[in-house]
Parts: C-alpha cells; structure tokens; sequence
C-alpha cells in the first residue's frame, strides 16, 4: 500500500434528519512514560528521538512484524499477533478512540452499499485528520459536511479486512467462552438467580 | 458509617459513572467504573483525568487490582473508549459487559482481548437479569435489563440496567436503554428509587415510545420522588440536541428535580445515613 491510510470500524450509524453521522472507530497507541524511537524508517525524522504523553492513530500500515512487513488487519491472525503485542507492551497503551463521517462519504465511497457496524473502511490520512479535528470541536458542522476543500479518495472500503476483523471478533468471543466454561474458572463464575425473570 | 456514592462524570458526549461504597468492618470503602468516554487527545481524557485527581485528593491508594468491577453498559465506543486504559491503570477484580451479536462487538471483543491477555488476565463475562451480582459493598445489586438470551439489533437496547440500593434506597443506572426496553421494564422500576439516570443521555428515544413515556410514568407514581441525573453536552461544538427539548420539558411538567452534567459538571448522588443528597460542581 503506497498511500497511508488509516483503517476505521463503522461503530454506531446515526440516520436522524439533521444528524446522518457515523461513529467509527479506530486504534490509538499511547504512551505516557517516554519512548526512545530507534527505527526510523517510518518516521519523517531521521534521528531517533525521544517522545512523551503522546497520543496517535496507529495501525495505519505496513507493519513490521518477525522482520517482514504487513498491510495491517488483512487477516485475524495479523490482527491478533499486533494486538496482543501490543496490549503486552508496558510502554504503550492500545485503546480505542473514535470519530465521527458523514454517511455521504460512504455513500460517495461504495454508492448502493449500506454500511453495517463492524464494517472497516479505510480514510486517507487527510481525511482522517479532517474528521478527528471536526470530532474535537474544531470545525463547524457546515463547514464538515461541505468542506471547501478537496480531499483525494478520502474514503474507501476494505472488504478484506472488514472479514478478517468479524474473524478476530468471533475468534475473542469464542477464547472467551472457552475460558469462561472451563473448570478453572468455576469459582470466578457469577451465580444465577434462582428464580428467573 | 455506610454509604454509597455514584457520580455521573463529566465527559462530555458519552457516560462515566464512579461508584463508591461503603464496606462494613473495614475504613477502606470500594469502588467501580461504569462505563468510559475518553476519547481525545491526553489534554481531554475527562473519565481518567477525573480519577486521577478525585483519588489524588483523597489521598485513596489505588493498589492494583483497585476496582471490585468494571462494566461496560454496552458496545458503543462512547462509553468504551478509553476503558482499556482505566482498566490498565488501575486494575479490576471483574469486567462485566451484556451480550453482544459479532457485528456489534467492536469495542466489547478489543476490550476482551485485552481481559484475556496473559500478563493481564481480568476474570470477565456477559451478564443479564438473571445473573446473580451478590453484593458491591454494603450495598444490594440487581440487574434488571438485558433478558437472557435476548440481543437486540439496536447495541443501545441491550444496555445494563442497574439498580443499587443501600439503607432502603435505590440508584437506578441505564446505559443507553430505549424507551423499547422500558416498556417492558418501567414497571420493575423500584418504588424506593431517589436517583435515575436517565437514558441515552437524555435523547428523545431514550425517554419517549410510541409517544408515551414508559420509566417517567413509574417514577411518577413511586413513593419516592426521584432525582434524575443526565450525562449531556448540548453546547459541545458539535450541537447533537442532547437532552432533547421534549425531555426537558416533560420533566418540569412533573416537577422533577434534575441535574445535567453539560451545566452542573459532575454530580454525585449520597446515599448515606443521613438520607439521600445530590452534589454538583455548578
């Protein structure tokens, strides 16, 4: 993938008459303690640098991971691999932020498609950039839904990797699951009422 | 002395609620998270930043695992968003979450993956009306909505309806729930409620079905007259018309007492033995 992108999930489709918004989620890496970045190959710096209480949109892809580079979330295990890297990692925290698209954008994109929740798009980092700060109050609603400006491709959907997240979705339902049933879990299990509703 | 306090955070858009009981026989009272919204850059993590200044100032040691639980009310990342990071920094016994269908489980299965990891390895599960919560403290609780074995299409409709109750009174907390779901659930309203969150933020669907108003009636009836607490930001830049105008406008009809958190910040309701108080910044 040449172009850097940044990968969404569609979270909560609003379709009100004055309000034809949808919520879509993406991955934010922190780091509140400090991190010394010694790779730089993504980086516009060249020199390692030193960097706190920083906030970012990661995942936009390629990834390196073992020594070869990935287009993020085109498979569950990719998914997986990179997530439980990271939730492992004292450094950095993953967690979740969102943003908010108009559903013409989507409409734009794949003209007939109706968006689902968990669908993945993919916006161009403009794009996203352009959204975040209408999230965060900085640009008037108009001015958002019509922007003056023009945006190259800023939106298109990621098939692939819409499948690959329903995997992983159904894949930590089912490890869940399996845990939960297991015998070892027995005494963290919570009771049921005994009479039932 | 017993007492429980639940405190509706400011967060803007979104839910944050902090809940704090009393625990007989010990000084330490204890504490959990419901639901997050701390999406933004660090300058604005509103449900985390509260945290950190409300233990710092009381000086509480937040040794982990600090919370009894944490609950998701339901899948949508206005209340998700930035649990993950709660849950790291200060560690939970329990998270606790309804069930979701796959399409809808985005942040549910992240914050999963996060519970199941191996250095971490949160005890989690899906609840419902008839699982069993046992006591949080010294204070009763009880889960009133989703059904078992009931997923709605709409991720709002399968929010946790919780209700808390300590020395006779009730806190009723509502997620996101519709006004579908308190049609079927206004009438378990308990009688001796003296706080209600209200729904979805104060939306219009989260009050008003089929044009009538299935939790106002009860809690118009009830022995108690409830406070009504409501997580809104109407003058967020990005005007979403929370709570809705008809709401309101309802509520004052009824002589309702209410607080917004858009205009009071935070507000905390005091349950204690001294009866039932309601606290608020402005």
């Amino acid at each position: 993938m040449n172009k850097l992108t940044i990968p969404v999930q569609i979270d909560s489709i609003k379709e009100m008459e004055d309000f034809q918004r949808t919520r879509c989620l993406y991955y934010r890496v922190e780091l509140e303690d400090g991190y010394v970045f010694r790779k730089t190959r993504y980086l516009l710096s060249s020199s390692a640098f030193f960097a706190a209480g920083v906030s970012w949109a990661a995942l936009a892809g390629p990834v390196l991971l073992d020594g070869v580079e990935h287009e993020l979330f085109l498979t569950a295990d990719l998914i997986t691999r990179t997530i439980t890297s990271l939730n492992g990692n004292e450094k950095l925290s993953l967690d979740m932020g969102y943003l908010w698209v108009p559903n013409s954008m989507f409409q734009k994109a794949a003209p007939g498609v109706s968006i689902r929740a968990g669908d993945v798009y993919r916006l161009s980092l403009p794009y996203f950039r352009y959204c975040y700060r209408f999230t965060m109050g900085k640009i008037p609603d108009e001015d958002w839904l019509n922007p003056r400006k023009r945006f190259r491709e800023p939106i298109h959907p990621s098939p692939q990797e819409t499948e690959a997240f329903r995997q992983w979705r159904l894949e930590q339902i089912a490890i869940s699951h399996r845990r939960f049933h297991h015998e070892s879990y027995a005494r963290f299990r919570l009771a049921k009422k005994e009479v039932t509703k | 002395m017993s007492h429980l306090h639940v405190t509706l955070i400011d967060v803007g858009w979104g839910d944050s609620l902090l809940l704090e009981v009393s625990q007989a026989g010990s000084p330490r009272p204890r504490f959990a998270l419901i639901d997050s919204n701390d999406n933004a850059d660090r300058d604005y993590w509103p449900a985390y930043n509260f945290l950190r200044k409300h233990f710092g100032l009381r000086d509480i040691d937040t040794t982990k695992p600090f919370f009894d639980f944490v609950m998701l009310t339901h899948d949508h990342s206005d209340h998700g968003s930035g649990l993950k990071r709660i849950m790291k920094e200060y560690g939970t016994r329990n998270f606790w979450y309804p069930r979701v269908k796959v399409e809808d489980s985005v942040v549910v299965a992240n914050l999963q993956a996060y519970a199941n990891h191996p250095s971490v390895n949160i005890h989690h599960q899906a609840v419902d009306s008839n699982t069993e919560l046992g006591k949080f403290g010294d204070a009763n609780m009880d889960i009133l909505w989703p059904f078992p074995n009931q997923i709605d299409n709409n991720p709002n409709n399968n929010s946790i309806v919780l209700s808390l109750t300590l020395n006779g009174m009730s806190i009723l907390l509502t997620g996101d729930a519709e006004g579908k779901v308190w049609q079927q659930i206004g009438g378990q309203i308990p009688p001796n409620i003296v706080a209600f969150k209200v729904p979805h933020h104060g939306s219009k669907n989260g009050t008003i079905h089929n044009n009538t108003f299935p939790w106002v009636e009860p809690l118009d009836a009830a022995a108690t007259r409830a406070h009504l607490g409501i997580s809104c930001h109407p003058t967020f830049p990005n005007r979403f018309n929370f709570p809705d105008r008809d709401v309101i406008a309802r509520f004052e009809q009824s002589h309702f007492e209410y607080c917004r958190t858009d205009m009071h910040y935070h507000i905390t309701y005091v349950v204690d033995e001294n009866g039932f108080k309601v606290r608020y910044s402005h």
